[in-house]
């Protein structure tokens, strides 16, 4: 064996094959690399890898067999494969079928790591693991389904509009698995064995941490990738927002609309096609003069599109600077007929933010919308673009954060994004879920994403609430969909209205500005008085929940935890609440169970075992550890508080109104 | 555009055509074609002509109806299939926004809307995408997953799993993984993958999802009926049933790797006709020849082959079987034949290699009707005319040193886009020789749908010796059952290793014989430890041998085991001989999971490594070393008798059943006792209750 040691670090094995490093990556994790290259580095890897506290490394070769020992983390190489261990107890191993040995003969020659050429340092790199038919998986991002619990699924390591990859993954078997690596590829966790694969990368890298439960493995992987910083405590109340706005008079009305409901909206929103031209980045003053003075009363957010259609005055200032992901077929319109800004080019951002100070910050807007971010294409083929940084689908899943570090902006104010990827949570990323449908269906969907995006370390999460496309914004079931989405969405991180309501308007006209359309009416009493009845109480709820939901915000800052997080996070000793997969915890203290069914009269819910739980609203108690059937009421959702929670005596006074 | 046709229903738009079509009972077969570009392919069909087929257009989808199977395509393209009781069985997967001809476009004002369930992801049921220059594409094709289904079949895959929801399988030969894109559903279909190009299917909790590396069409077909046998009947009568196995193959196969002269295969059969025992057939594995390539005994081991069969079939009634290698050796005396005539695979890149085993060798192209006419001389000449009748075609994958799928070509077509096909050409190199087609048993390393027409007996390759390799088999031949392979063996003990010397090996010998008793084929093979030096440098001299694998190379005790089993399986013969004629003429396994017999039993949907031999026999087979008792499900309200001690249990409740090792649990139905009379009174005076160990 080819080994060469480095104390207290880890090991490298040579092979004609392949090089193999094993290395600690601070206290109880691990990072390994395979490449078929003996010189060669992770290049499209995560850019801000931070290494965890340093810790005393052993390592031990004896025979074939080399072991690495990092507090409680223990790494084995058999001359093969690698296998992990929590404490003793094995949580990961490689997999293979190849090996022709005393104790096990294949004839299948299938590898762990396998690199397959494509071209120079070019490889579609797969790892495989045996698979674990008991164990539970969480986190992996955003994908538009109802598992919570991500084993013996497939998925596509690649964002589209409405799903978001971050490939980590926290296990019951207590460890973290990060995947370092931004190509576009796949990972099946099958139920006959674990498979990840890169379709374009020159290297396998990957990350164990392996720690004593839920909590603190999640902080150990956040301070590796990084938290988001503390939030501005302004932005917690209600942010309104519609496709689309379509003047400034219009907005102004609306803004007043709520002021005489006593409601100081926390962001107004413009969206798209406000602008004269794709990529110009510029309010058409034809339908958006004196915004500045709007912007001045109320925070503003504007939509910005990485769109840039050829009729756009910079569109050959962009192009000759390579600041557009370049066809190598020489279409560059990779989005309904334009192209895209390459973000990967420092430049892209030294001329996005001139413009965003001339024409957005110089007119008091600060806050910013980062549409379109993943970006979506009219077709997925990532291999058929350049990057600044080398070939698309080598580097595609981290479009989104360079496109979101693009964009300059107040320390404590977040970027509202569709989707991120790792490190985006620095950058102040506020993800939401993208365009989904309105339906209660997509409603029970979303919140399978806001847990497991809080587990993959996106703590900042959101969705339109009632959803993205609606066909029919008056039917009853809409209305409740909509009181529904209303109130869950008080538990959680942003109270944001938006959507695209069904019928559209006519065109105002047929250039910059005024060429969309709109849908309809999306506020809070464009539905009927009994909805903003039942709306503007949980508008009142939310505000009152202020404080605490800002010390949600800190503990996420400081510690990487959730705000939404899924049940285990809290209750990890019991065994019920890894099979929750629709309730959740609002931060420590409540126990919230949104409805997600049209009519719905009643609801079986489970109480985690630890402590008691008061109902909210008409304080009743339940003990915890059991199971009961809940009439429900339209103006309700269930959420309970721990009985042993320090608010326990402020609750009357937030959920009862004045 | 939607054209209706008698049978069928045709959609063209843009870059495919799709074709929806009655075929067979129950049946449809959906085809789709890029560029619209029709190819008249069967693959592993045959052609059907269909009565009474029903296609009604409705508003915004058309629906056909065959028999009690109903596919409808809808308004935004996607088909979704129905059972007679209208139950959805298969559903295409889509995720696109709820417009007509979602093309990306942001513009909602534009676009017409529809009352679906919207989805940005832009995911279709059937997906092209273009490798390199468009002449081949990667295609998928997607349903909806249904989390409490259950599937079984797809031929045979390295694992413990019978149930195959959850997995994902390679749609590639390797050596010890068979694919046979076969399978059947707990919701009471079949569904057929009709594509032998390289790919991989996931039987995804989230997603269903069949992919081709390299292809230009999609064709699949699915089958349904309320009762499973019948999905085996309507699967074969598409895709071909096995010829009738004779009865006197139903004995003891002997076989090592491997015996050097033919004064050794003599030698052994003399020591079985002494012990009483009636072989069925002796094998000649490999590097009997000269060279790989030349098909012919090398006449310093194998002076007087002719004597040797005269012998073995005349005087011991044996029937030889001689290995059959694709390997042709660079430098075999006919080695420029081969290259003048195109017979060999071709190679991308790299050096001419397909495997390295005595020299640098090259895989004959099977796909080549030339090639295989050849090849058909030379075993013609040098085996068939001496009296051999049987083959065993080895490396029938063709087991690639390096599976790079990517990097070979045949006649037929690159091996991303056939390559799954090989084991049925070259079975078909036998097929088409032989006269009488009804006689052919071919054993052979690999199968793809349909290879049961060919007479396949596939055996599941080069596995380990161990109680964990055996653990692997048992399931997995079940799911080759249900994919159509009805005639599967495995090499009792393991190939790989294996001390006949070693107790723990022995008892792994005494548990696979007595399982493989109440199999299709009782065959004993391996690759023993230690191995002997080679004869000689050449020829067939060069290769070594393993230890001996003749029932008593494993010590008394053992021999005396096996040979009860031995008698058991003389006993069984005619009731397995009734088993080969129900697959010859409908198709059906010999070895039959549980429900498939039982399938109004919900239990029995849970049960595996434990099967039914035919109708009545029921087998739980023991995997584990100095494992004495096993948990024994017992189906169906029937009363079962235990073998051994005559004890009649009653049926639906699960049982601790004694099994010392001489005692493998088989239970026969209480109603069938006097079926097996003579079975259960050679029992009675046979088996003491003795543990040997």
């Amino acid at each position: 064996m080819n080994i060469e040691i480095i104390e207290n670090e880890g090991y490298i094995i040579r092979t004609s094959k392949s090089i193999l490093k094993v290395m600690q990556w601070g206290k109880n994790a691990v990072k390994i690399f395979a490449s078929p290259n003996h010189n060669s580095e992770n290049i499209y890897g995560i850019d801000e890898l931070d290494r965890l506290e340093k810790s005393n490394c052993k390592i031990s070769v004896n025979g074939d067999l080399v072991e690495l020992i990092n507090k409680d983390l223990k790494v084995i190489y058999d001359g093969n494969k690698l296998i992990f261990y929590n404490k003793n107890k094995k949580i990961l191993e490689e997999y293979t079928r190849a090996v022709k040995n005393k104790d096990y003969n294949y004839a299948l020659n299938i590898e762990a790591r396998e690199f397959k050429y494509i071209s120079d340092n070019s490889y579609k790199s797969i790892l495989r693991f045996e698979a674990d038919e008991n164990e539970k998986i969480y986190g992996m991002g955003s994908y538009q389904e109802y598992s919570l619990n991500k084993n013996f699924s497939t998925y596509e390591l690649m964002h589209r509009n409405s799903q978001t990859t971050i490939p980590f993954y926290i296990s019951n078997k207590k460890y973290g698995f990060i995947w370092n690596n931004a190509s576009i590829g796949e990972v099946k966790f099958s139920k006959n064995y674990k498979q990840w694969e890169s379709y374009n990368s020159n290297c396998i890298e990957y990350l164990v941490i392996v720690g004593e439960n839920t909590k603190e493995i999640i902080r150990d992987y956040t301070s590796i990738i990084g938290r988001s910083p503390m939030i501005n405590e302004n932005l917690l109340g209600l942010w309104q927002s519609k496709l689309r706005y379509q003047t400034k008079e219009e907005l102004e009305v609306i803004y007043q609309e709520y002021l005489k409901r006593n409601i100081d909206l926390s962001v107004l929103v413009i969206d798209y096609y406000h602008w004269t031209e794709d990529g110009e980045f510029e309010f058409d003053l034809t339908y958006w003069d004196k915004i500045e003075e709007l912007a001045k009363k109320v925070n503003i957010m504007v939509s910005l599109w990485p769109t840039v259609s050829k009729e756009c005055k910079y569109y050959n200032h962009y192009l000759d600077n390579k600041m557009l992901l370049n066809s190598i077929n020489h279409k560059n319109e990779i989005f309904d007929n334009k192209a895209i800004l390459d973000f990967f080019n420092p430049k892209t951002k030294e001329f996005l933010n001139f413009l965003l100070n001339k024409n957005y910050k110089s007119k008091n807007i600060n806050l910013f919308w980062a549409d379109q971010a993943e970006p979506e294409m009219n077709i997925y083929n990532h291999k058929e673009y350049e990057t600044y940084i080398g070939n698309f689908e080598k580097t595609a899943n981290k479009f989104p954060l360079v496109y979101l570090k693009s964009i300059d902006k107040k320390e404590d104010y977040p970027t509202l994004i569709r989707s991120a990827w790792f490190n985006s949570q620095k950058y102040g990323a506020l993800v939401w879920s993208g365009d989904i449908d309105s339906s209660f269906d997509s409603l029970k969907r979303q919140i399978q994403c806001s847990i497991s995006m809080g587990l993959s370390g996106i703590s900042w999460f959101t969705t339109d609430i009632g959803g993205f496309y609606t066909k029919d914004p008056k039917s009853e079931e809409f209305k409740e969909l909509l009181i529904r989405w209303f109130q869950f969405s008080t538990f959680s991180p942003i109270l944001r209205m938006h959507g695209d309501r069904m019928p559209h308007t006519k065109r105002m006209s047929n250039t910059g500005g005024g060429k969309r359309t709109s849908g309809s009416e999306n506020e809070i009493f464009s539905y009927g008085e009994e909805v903003e009845n039942i709306l503007l109480k949980y508008i009142r709820i939310r505000e009152k929940l202020k404080k605490y939901i800002l010390s949600l915000y800190e503990e996420s800052s400081k510690q990487g935890y959730p705000i939404i997080r899924s049940v285990f996070f809290e209750y990890e000793n019991d065994e019920n609440s890894w099979n929750e997969e629709q309730t959740y915890m609002f931060g420590s203290e409540f126990l919230v169970v949104p409805i997600l069914e049209y009519n719905k009269k009643e609801i079986e819910i489970y109480f985690p075992k630890g402590n008691d739980w008061i109902n909210v609203f008409d304080k009743k108690k339940y003990r915890g550890g059991e199971k009961y059937i809940l009439k429900t009421s339209l103006e309700e959702i269930p959420v309970f508080v721990k009985q042993t929670s320090y608010l326990i005596k402020e609750i009357d006074s937030i959920f009862k109104g004045e | 555009m939607i054209k209706i046709n008698e049978n069928c229903i045709e959609r063209v738009f843009d870059d495919e055509l799709l074709i929806i079509e009655a075929w067979g009972e129950n049946s449809i077969r959906v085809r789709s074609f890029i560029d619209q570009k029709f190819e008249d392919r069967l693959n592993a069909l045959q052609k059907i002509d269909n009565k009474n087929v029903k296609i009604i257009k409705n508003e915004d989808s058309v629906t056909i109806i065959n028999g009690k199977i109903k596919a409808i395509l809808d308004h935004r393209d996607r088909i979704t299939f129905y059972n007679d009781k209208n139950e959805i069985l298969l559903k295409e997967y889509i995720r696109l926004r709820a417009v007509k001809h979602d093309d990306g476009s942001e513009d909602v004002s534009t676009i017409e809307i529809t009352k679906d369930f919207n989805s940005t992801l832009k995911l279709k049921a059937r997906e092209y995408k273009a490798n390199g220059d468009g002449t081949s594409f990667n295609v998928k094709v997607r349903f909806e997953s249904d989390k409490n289904e259950k599937i079984f079949g797809m031929g045979q895959y390295q694992h413990e799993y019978l149930d195959l929801k959850n997995t994902v399988l390679e749609l590639a030969q390797r050596n010890s993984q068979i694919s046979v894109p076969f399978y059947i559903s707990s919701k009471k279909y079949g569904f057929m993958w009709n594509n032998p190009g390289i790919g991989k299917v996931t039987f995804a909790k989230n997603l269903t999802e069949w992919e081709m590396v390299s292809s230009t069409y999609i064709d699949y077909l699915i089958t349904c009926h309320d009762n499973l046998k019948e999905i085996t009947k309507q699967f074969t009568e598409l895709t071909g049933r096995y010829p009738l196995m004779s009865k006197k193959l139903l004995g003891l196969w002997q076989s090592k790797l491997r015996y050097r002269t033919q004064e050794e295969v003599i030698d052994v059969v003399k020591e079985y006709h002494k012990r009483g025992i009636q072989l069925s057939t002796i094998a000649i594995d490999y590097f009997h020849w000269p060279k790989q390539g030349e098909y012919r005994f090398d006449k310093d081991y194998w002076p007087d082959p002719k004597k040797m069969v005269d012998i073995l079939k005349k005087e011991y009634k044996v029937e030889p079987m001689v290995s059959v290698w694709p390997t042709v050796q660079t430098d075999a005396t006919n080695y420029k034949t081969y290259l003048e005539n195109g017979y060999l695979v071709k190679v991308n890149k790299g050096v001419r290699l397909t495997m390295q085993i005595q020299g640098n060798t090259v895989y004959l192209d099977v796909t080549n009707k030339e090639a295989r006419k050849y090849v058909w001389s030379l075993i013609k000449n040098n085996y068939k005319d001496l009296g051999i009748d049987y083959y065993w075609l080895d490396v029938a994958e063709p087991g690639y040193s390096v599976y790079d799928f990517d990097n070979y070509r045949y006649h037929k077509g690159t091996v991303n886009q056939i390559g799954n096909l090989y084991p049925n050409e070259y079975l078909k190199l036998i097929y088409e020789g032989t006269e009488d087609k009804n006689s052919v048993v071919t054993l052979v390393r690999g199968a793809w749908l349909g290879a049961q027409k060919y007479g396949a007996l596939v055996w599941s390759g080069d596995i380990d010796s161990s109680f964990e390799a055996f653990k692997n088999q048992v399931n997995t031949g079940l799911n080759m059952s249900l994919a159509g392979i009805s005639w599967w063996s495995t090499d009792i003990g393991g190939f790989h290793g294996g001390n006949p010397k070693d107790e723990k090996f022995r008892e792994l010998i005494i548990r696979w014989f007595q399982y493989a008793t109440f199999s299709p084929i009782l065959r004993m093979h391996g690759d023993r430890l230690p191995h002997y030096e080679p004869l000689s440098n050449t020829g067939g001299g060069s290769m070594p041998t393993g230890s001996g694998n003749e029932i008593w190379s494993y010590g008394e005790k053992v021999e005396k085991i096996l040979t009860k089993y031995i008698k058991i399986r003389e006993i069984l013969k005619d009731y397995l001989h009734n088993l080969m004629k129900e697959t010859y003429e409908y198709g059906y396994p010999i070895m039959r999971t549980l429900f498939y017999e039982f399938e109004e039993d919900k239990n029995s949907w849970e049960v595996e490594n434990e099967y039914m031999l035919g109708e009545h026999i029921l087998i739980s087979p023991i995997m584990d070393y100095c494992q004495r008792e096993k948990e024994v499900y017992l189906p169906t309200d029937e009363n079962w008798i235990d073998i051994y001690d005559g004890k009649i249990y009653k049926g639906l409740n699960t049982y601790t059943i004694k099994a010392d090792i001489e005692k493998i649990p088989v239970f026969i139905k209480e109603s069938k006792k006097e079926e097996f009379k003579e079975l259960l009174e050679y029992i009675k005076n046979n088996f003491e209750g003795a543990d040997l160990y």
